[in-house]
């Protein structure tokens, strides 16, 4: 991250202000990558890039307005901070719009001898990486990436604002499917990432070997009995069904704008007991979705959104915290090419009580669900759509993999139906962690 | 030195085969949601992206510095990236050789007219269109409407002769109405997008009846069953065709998934859908002007042409960039696109569609005892092995041969060319209608799709 960076912003928030605004506000990303492809039997591209955006927003007058650049020339910025002022005539007054005030810190998630990374070091990665998710031959590779990035981040404004956030990470992923004897499987993903030199290999081998026994265990699968009741998922399937009805519905400005049905609901009962979830910005363990500050340069904490069923947040960014009337929540998402949206940080549901064992028996006869392919509406909470990577249980015990199975129900009895929450907490793609969740009521369709 | 000029002195003493991308883009989004400005911006990036064939082996670098000496230096970087991947390289890559690369300058109309055309006046109509929705019922208590254009300017040059300078435009218009019932939320959502300008984006549709459609839509869901699930008789409306051909048939006919070992892999020739079904990509807009994936040219230079993928029922063809063409001894069509300069080109679609037929909608309709006609696009996803899954928010039931009532979202899945198989009917209409939809495959792309209405059977998502 250049020195220079954090000066042309300064220079601009003071040349702004000056112009004509009251405030003005400079978000700048620096990101310098090399990420290496790996596509079906062979490596097929290596790359490199380097940019720096600024993303300029100006209040004039209670009227706000937005520019982002990747040109760093200082007159065309200068040029760009005027034309986002005129932009900004456009907008009706809003008493509302507001920067944040009072933030300085410098954080870093930084490890010299990760960021120094030779390309061939990096390519020795992708090639373990490779060589791990083919140990059986049965499984193919549609594609997989490794890159690393050095990337930093300063959200500077005139209200005593100056954040600087920088972080080297490696990060990677994988698709593709198992074949044999003519039999192709569903396609599934995994990924991870690693913030530290020494945490690389044994999670790329963990990566490796989570995405093998999937594809793996999805060959033979067969269609199953249509029915409506439990089904046991897997924490993959948690975050894509309730993790997404939360974040939608705790955004402040879905609750004021009555796209949220958790409007005035905080301190009251949203989901069973047996549900908790905590929101964990600050845990460096998960590098890749480590936030020390927001979008507007507000502290991100770690704090939870769901106690014991009970709803305990409202996620705000600056502007809707003014319009409820209260501070700030750390919750502005985006980056410099985007104005702030509200979005929640990494998210833990934390730990029950049932073991494996126990949840499997109290399924019974029923589908165990780990990929959800389809559309969940978070205003209506309806969801429909494809089992994937999925199985059968039976009697308490695995017995097949299932296909073209198809799922629908509704997200918010899903929360309040939950029976029974795992002992065994499971991190996703490096970021989202939860344990397998029973819930009720589900429509399945063989 | 003009930019492409600088990028010919870049590559005229290279040695190597090498192609540069200038790639400048400006995106302009006005939105106001429940009668407050939800954005205002204005977004511009722009750069280079370089890359080389060296030992058999690709090699990629941007950069968003144009000066002379940061080229240089990005070109050199693209070189070693290239270098050090060759030694672990197996198959060496071979590009195939065109005489169809574009020279000379390729401008879709609507660049000037939308950049001379006043904020004002667009942010007037944003206003105006959410205020309206937000009245349109009791019901409807909140509503958003957002309109954005992407200006794009690209110069493509490469080391077998390839020189263009390409520009166009892409507006969308995008609204939704949230209606409140008690604790019942629905949303109703209509999309238009376009490449071409103002009066080519409300060509088909005015602001009024997208409006009466997503309040309807909203208002309907707010008491509509849900539907039953399992396999069934239905009609797929335009927005679905066009669903169908881009996610279920074409991602497995992109050479690269064909490679790895997609449903479409060793197929050509084979019958594959029902002989009602002809099915092609095209960078052109076909039957209508304005389609929303329109290409003149491809991100390697390659001139767009259109591919047939099925005829009458038989697969006939792949989509292709410059390296598979190679591979399939093929000319490559031009489907080669990268979504910014900062990202080396994947083989993508651009506006795919299955042809007109002969029969008559309400015909359709009539032969179908108990089934469903399904409309209202939404998100969909498809898996190599040609299985797929889609979100239809606009379904009615169909019972004795006539429409019935609405019910809930449904989502709906199968194996594509199996539910191809099962087409018996195929209307005379044709309409583009992805609205402001876009693929994602590691990077987004500007794509549209559409057809006629078919029958045939698919499997419904639904309560048992």
């Amino acid at each position: 991250m250049k020195k220079d960076l954090e000066s042309l912003g300064l220079k601009l928030v003071d040349e702004g202000a000056k112009l004509e605004s009251a405030q003005v506000e400079v978000c700048i990303d620096e990101v310098e990558e090399s990420k290496i492809v790996y596509e079906q039997t062979d490596f097929s591209v290596s790359s490199s890039s380097h940019v720096t955006t600024f993303g300029v927003r100006a209040l004039v007058n209670q009227r706000l307005g937005f520019i982002t650049t990747n040109n760093l020339n200082e007159e065309n910025i200068a040029t760009n901070v005027r034309e986002v002022q005129s932009v900004a005539r456009l907008s009706p007054q809003n008493p509302h719009y507001k920067f944040s005030e009072n933030a300085k810190g410098k954080y870093e998630l930084f490890n010299s001898s990760l960021s120094e990374m030779a390309p061939k070091e990096l390519l020795s990665y992708a090639q373990l990486f490779i060589d791990e998710c083919r140990k059986d031959p049965r499984v193919l590779i549609d594609r997989a990436e490794i890159s690393l990035s050095n990337s930093g981040r300063y959200l500077i404004n005139n209200l005593n604002v100056n954040q600087f956030a920088k972080q080297s990470l490696v990060n990677w992923y994988v698709m593709g499917m198992a074949s044999e004897n003519g039999e192709v499987t569903s396609f599934d993903y995994d990924g991870n990432n690693a913030g530290n030199i020494n945490d690389i290999e044994p999670r790329l081998k963990e990566t490796a070997q989570l995405f093998r026994e999937s594809v793996l265990g999805s060959l033979g699968a067969e269609g199953c009995k249509s029915y409506q009741g439990p089904v046991l998922l897997h924490p993959a399937a948690v975050g894509d069904l309730l993790a997404g009805v939360i974040a939608f519905n705790v955004n402040g400005r879905a609750q004021q704008d009555g796209m949220s049905k958790w409007k005035d609901v905080v301190n009251t009962l949203v989901a069973s007991e047996k549900l908790t979830i905590v929101e964990c910005p600050q845990d460096k363990t998960r590098a890749a979705s480590w936030t020390p500050f927001d979008r507007e340069g507000v502290p991100a904490v770690d704090r939870p959104v769901v106690k014991d069923g009970v709803l305990k947040l409202t996620a705000h960014n600056c502007f809707s915290a003014s319009r409820a009337g209260v501070a700030p929540t750390g919750h502005a998402s985006g980056g410099s090419r985007s104005t702030p949206g509200i979005g929640l940080h990494t998210l833990s549901v934390q730990k029950g009580t049932a073991t494996m064992k126990d949840l499997n028996s109290a399924l019974g006869n029923g589908l165990v669900l780990k990929r959800f392919s389809g559309n969940a509406d978070p205003v209506s909470g309806s969801f429909s759509g494809v089992a994937k990577n999925s199985w059968w249980v039976e009697n308490g015990q695995r017995t097949k993999s299932i296909k073209e199975v198809m799922i629908s129900g509704n997200m918010f009895e899903l929360l309040k139906s939950i029976k029974l929450v795992g002992t065994d907490v499971i991190r996703q793609s490096g970021s989202f962690d939860s344990p397998y969740i029973l819930v009720d009521g589900v429509s399945v369709t063989g | 030195m003009s930019i492409q000029q600088n990028l010919k002195t870049l590559l005229g003493s290279a040695g190597i085969w090498a192609e540069a991308r200038y790639h400048k883009k400006k995106t302009n989004v006005l939105g106001v949601l429940k009668g407050e400005v939800s954005e205002l911006s204005s977004k511009h990036y722009e750069g280079v992206g370089l890359r080389v064939l060296v030992g058999g082996t690709w090699g990629f670098a941007s950069t968003g510095d144009l000066s002379m000496a940061s080229l240089q230096k990005t070109f050199k970087q693209a070189q070693l990236m290239a270098q050090e991947l060759s030694s672990r390289k197996k198959t060496k890559i071979k590009i195939a050789s065109t005489n169809n690369l574009a020279k000379g300058d390729f401008f879709i109309p609507g660049y000037e007219d939308l950049e001379k055309m006043s904020w004002e006046e667009k942010f007037e109509l944003v206003r105006k269109t959410e205020e309206k929705l937000r009245h349109s019922s009791k019901q409807v208590e909140s509503a958003s409407c957002q309109y954005s254009e992407t200006f794009e300017e690209k110069m493509i040059i490469t080391t077998d002769g390839a020189d263009c300078h390409m520009k166009l435009v892409r507006p969308e218009f995008r609204l939704s109405a949230f209606a409140v019932d008690g604790a019942q939320r629905t949303r109703g959502f209509e999309s238009l997008g376009v490449t071409g300008a103002w009066d080519c984006l409300f060509r088909n549709a005015d602001t009024d009846s997208m409006i009466e459609s997503a309040s309807k839509s909203a208002v309907s869901l707010l008491k509509a069953p849900v539907a039953g699930g399992g396999k069934a008789k239905v009609i797929l409306s335009p927005a679905m065709v066009g669903l169908l051909s881009h996610e279920a048939i074409g991602h497995t006919v992109e050479a690269d998934f064909v490679l790895a070992g997609s449903v479409a892999q060793g197929k050509l020739g084979q019958s594959v859908a029902s002989g009602l079904v002809t099915m092609s990509d095209s960078g052109i807009s076909e039957f209508t002007t304005g389609a929303g994936g329109t290409l003149p040219v491809d991100d390697e230079g390659v001139i767009s042409k259109r591919v047939d993928i099925i005829k009458d029922g038989k697969l006939t063809g792949y989509l292709h960039n410059r390296e598979s063409a190679a591979h399939f001894g093929v000319e490559p069509g031009g489907n080669s696109r990268a979504w910014e300069f900062s990202d080396e080109p994947l083989i993508r679609m651009r506006n795919t569609f299955i042809q007109p037929g002969t029969s008559k909608l309400e015909d359709m309709i009539a032969g179908i005892e108990d089934g469903y006609f399904i409309d209202g696009a939404e998100g969909g996803q498809a898996d190599a092995t040609g299985e797929f899954m889609f979100g239809a928010s606009k379904v009615r039931r169909i019972k004795n041969g006539k429409l019935g009532e609405a019910v809930q979202k449904v989502t709906v899945a199968g194996q594509a060319f199996e539910v191809l198989k099962t087409v018996d009917a195929v209307s005379s209409d044709f309409k583009w209608d992805l609205g402001a939809g876009h693929c994602g495959k590691g990077q987004p792309a500007k794509v549209d799709a559409g057809g006629p209405y078919l029958r045939c059977e698919i499997m419904l998502g639904g309560k048992q």
